[in-house]
């Protein structure tokens, strides 16, 4: 799962990250957190559309997906 | 009803796809009759609003034209268009693919059906030229719709995510349902690789409307604009 989704993230912001990587650094704003939803929701089934907080690390949110599974 | 003789073609698209940069690359051959001299192109939003044409009453918001069919095609059709469907210069205009699906009474409309490899690049791009631009409303309009009911609720960040991805997965007729409806097959034009300046792209685009092509280097300094212009995340 966190390859999945490592490499969608990279592929869709077009810069190298890891798992420590933070989404504020990355610009995402409110748009590219629906995408993220949309994609996780399409691949694995699992909504993490839950707070209005977007999580800080893209382990914060494999984390959460996780443990939806 | 009016029919058109063999010179009309719909360029359908969902908001983001460049359907007003396919439209010029269209109307500046000279088999195409343009709505208003294409003379300034510029970009300036990365759109080619400025040149809007209107050969149609409302064809090409999506919501003001759901209801078209055969019954009432001829309301609209403005008196000047039926004149210009009368001449051998193709006239080209822009729609929602559903509403191509919905002409398809017009058996001899041609379709250019605009398609990207990421679903995802054309979507920022309309939510940067239209969406963000309309800031709140945008919300509240797609609120309102998706509960059929108007409201004043505050619209937190779950909430917009929420509505960003139903707008993203709006149920769009696919080219393959198109072309099944269609008597004539429409035409995929790769988005992506016409903005990678992929001249072939354009020229086939050509051939399947019978028009003749630009140079090769007028199109790369079209796409070059374009792309300098064009919204980009880094």
């Amino acid at each position: 799962m966190e390859k999945i989704l490592i490499d969608w993230l990279k592929n869709y912001t077009n810069s190298d990250l890891t798992l420590a990587t933070v989404f504020g650094n990355l610009n995402f704003d409110i748009f590219d957190e629906a995408m993220t939803v949309d994609f996780v929701n399409k691949q694995f089934h699992i909504d993490i559309n839950i707070s209005d907080v977007w999580f800080a690390t893209v382990k914060d949110l494999t984390d959460a997906i996780a443990s939806r599974s | 009803m009016f029919l058109p003789k063999n010179n009309l073609v719909a360029i359908a698209y969902k908001t983001g796809y460049c359907g007003s940069l396919i439209y010029i690359l269209a109307a500046l051959s000279p088999e195409v009759n343009q709505y208003k001299p294409l003379d300034r192109i510029s970009f300036g939003d990365s759109t080619a609003h400025e040149n809007n044409e209107h050969w149609f009453h409302g064809l090409h918001d999506y919501w003001n034209s759901l209801d078209v069919d055969q019954e009432n095609w001829d309301s609209y059709i403005p008196k000047n268009t039926k004149q210009a469907l009368l001449d051998d210069k193709l006239i080209l205009f822009r729609c929602h693919p559903n509403i191509a699906y919905k002409l398809s009474f017009i058996e001899n409309l041609r379709v250019l059906y605009l398609t990207h490899a990421n679903k995802y690049v054309p979507e920022r791009w309309a939510y940067e030229k239209v969406y963000r631009a309309q800031g709140d409303k945008f919300y509240q309009q797609q609120l309102n719709k998706l509960i059929n009911s108007p409201t004043t609720v505050k619209i937190n960040n779950r909430i917009k995510r929420k509505l960003l991805v139903n707008n993203l997965n709006h149920e769009v007729i696919s080219w393959k349902q198109l072309a099944a409806q269609m008597k004539i097959p429409p035409y995929q034009v790769e988005v992506d690789k016409l903005l990678e300046k992929n001249f072939n792209v354009y020229t086939n685009m050509c051939g399947y409307l019978n028009i003749t092509a630009m140079s090769q280097d007028k199109f790369t300094e079209l796409i070059d604009t374009y792309n300098s212009k064009q919204w980009k995340r880094f």
